[in-house]
């Protein structure tokens, strides 16, 4: 009787719930294999009798072993140390298993399997995980309900002196019977309690508070991003490999009307502009061989409530309007990805983020904004204009001693220009810097935008345009301008905060590593080897123009010619020449769409890179280009970077991802690690307006539009709309989406409120007004049927009671208690039915038969009505002298039986 | 956390050590389970992670619906107890419970009942543990029990306690339910030779003259009266005579015997030992009487009781024996009517003809023309008499048998000084 049997099956399905969880959060299917085998081989040995427990020293040794294991990992690994002691704890399980002695034992199960549930449930957001998670809180409520009764009977058995009675056959199968039952209604109402609670307390307690009042419990990012990283370097050439882990959902909406999926899209992240080649001086702790980026890192703008927005710039006029709506996942990487030309954000997380106009990059700040999933919002133009940047790392002014003689004459040379063109463009004159070829030759407007003073306008532009920027003057284009310039005095984004707005205090610049960077340094160009510089002059590969003369070599004579004249025009004017690029000529684009085909028709895609003995010790670019004639995405934007920059093209590598795989279902693009690339954007357009061009020349990653859309795709989309659903819902649920809630809360109540209150307080005019004759008749027809129901609920209570009353009589049940009478009789209906049932056909009981007795005499009866008399007899008798209440399924039932003989007997004689 | 509570006796030492648990209280589990909560509460704050928030959120549903669960699980959870039919000190017995649960829909699970009331009339105070009793049905749990006084002990309030769900918390209810349960005085072994020291000394039965009455042998013929049942004319012998004679039949009576209980102690020699000796012979008595019944004697009893002398005449019969059992079991604290009283008192139920045992807590010198006149059996409840005779169960301990109204004053600071004070006050007694 005191045996609760089901205990242990629970017990062993909530192990195998629990690990099963685990190892779908740390994708561990060896963890799995080993766990589940020893659970399912353990729950063999009890069930067959041949378990003995392990002996307590064994043990105790090897979870000391363990221990020390497990500290090693979480001090050498470098896997997050919530998996890692995870790991532990499943070991530890398994040693308990084995160990199981008394409820002890099972009450450290319980509690261990908790634990791993709860660290498995902060390294994931998979939505299958989210179902067995909740799968396995029922699950845990079933088994702590059962353990609770297996140890409270064990300890009432031992407390109490039980007699060695066997309990009858009759009370075990009422407890086999209904126990399961009552767990599951006692199972059902907890579950409901929880979950409301749970539901309350995840939609509105406070959330942001006490965030990492601990530190953070992943001591790493729970995901590390293997397909994009914020360098690219070829030291490491077996790195990459295919990874299909989740990244982003991005929707995009492209001039308002929603994308469906008929074309990629590039997400951009940052964008690598030097190349370190095989120096090895270890300046800025760079490795050989490596890209990294060297730009300006942008002002610093703050977001101070979730859902704020902020305008990047001004977005161009008459061109396309892209907008993203971009759920990413936790990288690693602090980068935003986005379309190109980006004018406005609005981000759901609060925080702060640096915007650099140099390459339209977007880099939050926070590191709680890298360790979660963040969504965003950001409108792209497509186009990105070309902003030069300036040659130096140091402060401007300290190198160039004249600038304010060279301010003076700019003013009234704008000035002069604006007295002629009639328009002021004031406010917004260090953003059309770039364009203001002024009385310049066209061809000349870049190399004028490489001018230093002109750069300094371009850096300006962003952040004129950007608002409010941290610690910038908004829209004091002085105050914008003394921003931009301390800004390109420094790096990074955390030095721009040290040094404030101002960009004449005296403090000490430091370069991008934080180390002290002497004044004044030079940006370095990329250390381009010269068989590439010898490679791309090539007419294969830059191509040939008119009469089979080589692009490259019409390129040159085109800029010699316009650098002795641009020379001699400013003669007088003190400028500088960053020698680093060349003026933008019209052969640019061309020698780009040549190299770019060469390499896509040339050169073979593959990510099988580990044939480190062919590049070892030469340069990766070069060995790719001569020796390799093959590699993945990186090799080629790279080479193809390191080819346009030989010929002092401005050209960059941009990394980030290429979206194909549209999700019909969701209508999102679904971005995996498996789809980060790299390509190339070199300076285009027009001497007016110059532009970065986009070229990809990756082979074999033609732009194919959408995948194939086979039904296992569309599964896999349902399923992926799922769990984009669930972690944009459950998961991603934050302070912000809380927030949204109160306030839609409040604000539906506020209004319904005021609404009922106006309502209530119209109606007296209402009445007041001629609605008065309508509304005194419709009140007294309200009253009238009010009355009626009133009369008509008192008679059929009056009717109901002597119906009883005389049932009560029929049955005999007229000497008992008023209250007791009437509850029998409430009780006894079906015998009062049976019994006239039985009169109309003329078997009426005697009074001085009992009921037994009457139905005794009814032997005469066919033998199914006799025994359906008979039954209802003693149901009869268990009512009026056992006490028992009929339910009203057995009140349907009894009635049903009442029905059959009926149809048994036939008509009555009545009738 | 379960709280022992005595209930105030006059001998703390034979006491039935009462378990008592207050109506909400927490248990280590519970507050294990609290810090466990607020645990999952902190590092969700921490992680921010959005399924912790859940479960935090789940932790406190579930301690609040703990506390709901255990409050409708002894809610309309009512007791009925099946007494025993026989009850006697040092033999275990079972009490049954029967627990209705009349709630509806909702099950009663994990259930302690505890005695509070007429627990002192068992070694351990009554307890029973309800697995499940499903709604709208009754669950019998039997429980064993060890009475340790005779008399007629009530049993009423009760305590019903639960854990449920999750053992955080403790919640208990007091319930009354008023039942009685009589505890006859322990029932040994009587040695043989004692019961036929009974039918020797017996002046009636077989080994008497017929007496006139009864159906069972012919006795005699005597002239018909008027009003005389005809069927007893013997016909033959008054067609011989011409008168009407009636047959007189005559009755083979068994022997009778008179139990005589001495339960008289004088208050100045009130004292564990002499209790224990007047509790002896009682069920020296009961004894004698069970066994005597058994082997088809008829026994009768005189006593003294708070209504006077209470003379129960010698028969036979299952139901004579409860009775006589009953009487013992309530024999009260007799501090009036001395050995000699109980003899001259005994003296008009000895005439007609049954024999007289005397049980006595003393060594009783008779004198001899009592002895021969009356056939009287005497047996002494001192331990070393009554072992000749009688041998009890090690379980049964006659100083703690008396109902508590009746055991001695010895067991506080307070008792004792009056204990000294009276030993003092009666020097002689002493």
């Amino acid at each position: 009787m005191y045996d609760i049997r089901q205990f242990k099956p629970a017990l062993y399905l909530l192990l195998f719930l629990g690990i099963s969880g685990f190892a779908l959060a740390a994708q561990w299917p060896g963890v799995w294999v080993l766990a589940v085998g020893g659970i399912a081989l353990n729950a063999w040995l009890v069930k067959t009798g041949r378990f003995t427990p392990m002996p307590r020293f064994l043990a105790n040794i090897v979870t000391i072993i363990a221990f020390i294991y497990i500290g090693d990992l979480v001090l050498h690994s470098v896997t997050t140390p919530i998996l890692i002691i995870g790991q532990f704890l499943v070991l530890l399980q398994l040693v308990k298993l084995y160990e199981q002695r008394a409820n002890r034992d099972y009450a450290q199960l319980i509690i261990l399997s908790l634990l791993l549930m709860v660290a498995a449930a902060i390294n994931t957001a998979s939505l299958a995980f989210g179902l067995m998670f909740i799968a396995y809180l029922f699950l845990s409520l079933y088994v702590c309900l059962l353990f609770h009764l297996k140890v409270e009977s064990e300890d009432a058995r031992k407390a109490i002196s039980l007699p060695e009675i066997e309990p009858s056959p009759n009370m075990l199968r009422q407890d086999q019977r209904h126990l399961p039952k009552s767990m599951r209604r006692l199972t059902g109402l907890i579950s409901l309690v929880a979950v409301c609670m749970a539901v309350v307390v995840f939609l509105f307690f406070p959330r942001g508070t006490g965030a990492n009042l601990l530190g953070p419990l992943q001591f790493r990012p729970s995901r590390a991003l293997t397909g994009f990283s914020e360098q690219v370097g070829f030291q490491s050439v077996a790195r990459i490999t295919q990874n299909n882990e989740l990244v982003a959902h991005v929707q995009v909406w492209h001039n308002d009307k929603p994308l469906n999926g008929t074309q990629s899209i590039y997400l951009r992240g940052l964008t690598l502009d030097h190349y370190n080649g095989g120096n090895t001086d270890g300046r800025w702790r760079r490795a050989p061989y490596q890209w990294t980026r060297m730009l300006p890192q942008g002002p610093e703008y703050e977001v101070a409530r979730d859902g704020d927005d902020r305008i990047l710039r001004d977005p161009p006029f008459g061109t396309d309007v892209w907008r993203q709506r971009i759920t990413l996942q936790p990288t690693g990487s602090s980068v935003l990805f986005g379309m190109g030309g980006p004018s406005y954000i609005k981000l759901f997380r609060r925080g702060s983020f640096v915007f650099s106009g140099y390459d339209d990059s977007i880099q939050v700040r926070e590191p709680a904004q890298v360790q979660q999933p963040i969504d965003y919002e950001l409108v792209s133009s497509g186009q990105m204009r070309y902003a030069a940047v300036p040659p130096e790392l140091g402060f401007p002014r300290m190198r160039y001693f004249r600038r304010e003689q060279r301010e003076r004459e700019e003013a009234e040379r704008v000035a002069a220009e604006r007295a002629a063109a009639g328009q002021d463009r004031n406010a917004n004159a260090p953003a059309s810097a770039p364009a203001a070829g002024g009385g310049l030759h066209p061809a000349v407007g870049g190399m004028v935008g490489t001018l230093v003073d002109r750069a300094i306008g371009a850096a300006t532009a962003p952040a004129a345009a950007s608002g409010a920027p941290r610690g910038g003057g908004g829209d004091d284009a002085g105050q914008a301008q003394r921003n931009a310039s301390s800004d390109d005095g420094e790096l990074g984004g955390r030095r721009r905060r040290d040094w404030g707005g101002g960009g004449d205090d005296d403090r000490p610049r430091r370069d991008i590593d934080g180390a002290p960077s002497p004044q004044g340094w030079r940006r370095p160009s990329s250390n381009i080897d010269p068989q590439i510089a010898e490679y791309v002059r090539r007419p294969e590969v830059s191509g040939t123009g008119d009469g089979g003369v080589p692009l490259v070599t019409l390129r040159d004579r085109f800029l010699e010619r316009e650098r002795d004249r641009l020379l001699k025009a400013d003669r007088d004017r003190n400028v500088i020449i960053d020698d680093r690029f060349d003026p933008l000529t019209p052969y640019d684009e061309a020698i780009c769409a040549n190299i770019q085909a060469h390499l896509r028709s040339t050169f073979t895609y593959t990510l099988d890179l580990t044939d480190a003995k062919r590049i070892e010790g030469q340069d990766p670019m070069v060995a790719f280009l001569h020796d390799l004639k093959r590699g993945h995405c990186e090799y080629f934007a790279g080479a193809m970077t390191l080819m346009c920059q030989s010929l002092k093209m401005p050209a960059r590598m941009v990394i980030g991802f290429r979206c194909d795989d549209f999700n019909n279902v969701g209508g999102y693009y679904r971005v995996e690690q498996s789809q980060a690339h790299a390509w190339v954007e070199a300076r285009g357009g027009t001497t007016a307006e110059p532009l970065w061009v986009s070229y990809d020349p990756t082979s074999g990653r033609e732009d194919t539009g959408v995948r194939t859309q086979s039904v296992w795709n569309r599964i896999r989309h349902v399923m992926d709309y799922l769990e984009h659903s669930w972690a944009a819902n459950v998961i991603a649920y934050d302070r912000g989406t809380r927030d949204n809630l109160v306030q839609t809360l409040e604000n539906r109540l506020t209004s319904t409120a005021v609404t009922s209150t106006q309502q209530i307080g119209k109606l007296p005019s209402w009445l007041r007004t001629e609605n008065w004759a309508i509304s005194s008749q419709l009140l007294s027809g309200l009253v009238a049927l009010a009355m009626l129901a009133l009369v008509g609920a008192i008679g059929w209570f009056a009717w109901e009671r002597w119906r009883l009353w005389r049932r009560a009589t029929r049955i005999g049940l007229e000497n008992l208690p008023t209250e007791e009478r009437l509850r029998l009789a409430r009780q006894l209906g079906f015998y009062d039915d049976l019994l006239t049932l039985l009169e109309r056909r003329g078997m009426a009981r005697p009074l001085h038969l009992t009921p037994m007795e009457f139905s005794d005499s009814l032997a005469f009866l066919p033998a199914e009505v006799y025994h359906s008399v008979r039954r209802l007899t003693e149901v009869f008798y268990r009512i009026r002298y056992g006490r028992q209440q009929l339910s009203p399924g057995q009140r349907e039932k009894l009635d049903h039986s009442i029905a059959q003989i009926e149809s048994l007997l036939g008509p009555s004689r009545t009738a | 956390m379960l709280r022992n509570r005595a209930i105030p006796t006059r001998n703390p030492a034979t006491a039935t050590v009462m378990h008592r648990k207050p109506s909400l209280d927490f248990s280590v589990t519970g507050l294990v389970y609290c810090s466990m909560m607020m645990f999952m509460g902190l590092a969700a704050m921490n992680s921010q992670a959005s399924l912790l928030f859940g479960v935090f959120g789940l932790m406190i549903g579930i301690l609040l619906v703990s506390g709901f669960i255990s409050r409708v699980v002894l809610r309309r959870l009512h007791l009925h107890r099946v007494l025993p039919e026989l009850a006697v000190v040092g033999q275990p017995t079972t009490v049954t419970y029967e627990f209705a649960n009349d709630k509806r829909f909702w099950p009663s699970l994990s259930v302690c009942l505890a005695e509070l009331d007429g627990a002192e009339a068992f070694t351990r105070q009554p307890q029973s543990y309800m697995l499940h009793a499903a709604a709208r049905t009754v669950a019998t749990i039997p429980t064993e029990v060890m009475p340790k006084r005779r008399g007629l002990h009530e049993m009423d309030r009760y305590q019903l306690s639960t854990s449920f769900p999750f053992g955080f918390i403790k919640r208990a209810v007091e319930r009354r339910q008023k039942d009685l349960m009589l505890i006859y005085p322990a029932l040994g072994q009587l040695d043989p030779k004692f019961l036929s020291l009974c039918r020797s000394a017996d002046t009636s039965g077989a080994t008497m003259r017929p007496r006139r009455g009864g159906q069972d042998e012919f006795y005699g013929v005597k002239e018909h009266r008027n009003g005389e049942n005809p069927r007893h004319i013997y016909w033959r012998r008054s067609a011989r005579t011409g008168v009407l004679v009636a047959k007189e039949m005559t009755q083979v009576s068994p022997p009778r015997l008179l139990i005589l209980v001495d339960t008289h102690i004088a208050p100045e020699l009130r004292s564990v030992q002499t209790h224990a000796d007047i509790e002896r012979g009682i069920a020296m008595a009961a004894t004698l009487a069970s066994q005597a019944l058994e082997a088809g004697l008829s026994v009768g009893l005189l006593a003294w009781s708070d209504d006077g002398w209470t003379l129960v005449q010698p028969a036979r019969g299952k139901r004579h024996r409860r009775d006589l059992l009953a009487v013992l079991a309530r024999l009260p604290l007799n501090t009036d009517k001395t050995t000699q009283d109980l003899l001259d008192e005994s003296r008009s139920t000895v005439e007609t003809g049954a024999t007289p045992v005397l049980i006595t807590p003393r060594e009783v010198q008779l004198g001899l023309s009592d002895a021969v006149r009356s056939g009287l059996v005497v047996a002494s409840a001192r331990p070393d008499g009554s072992r000749r005779w009688f041998n009890f169960a090690p379980t049964v301990f006659f100083d703690r048998c008396m109902p508590v109204d009746q055991e001695p004053m010895i067991g506080g600071q307070g008792a004792r000084k009056r204990e000294k004070g009276k030993a003092k006050a009666t020097p002689a007694a002493a």
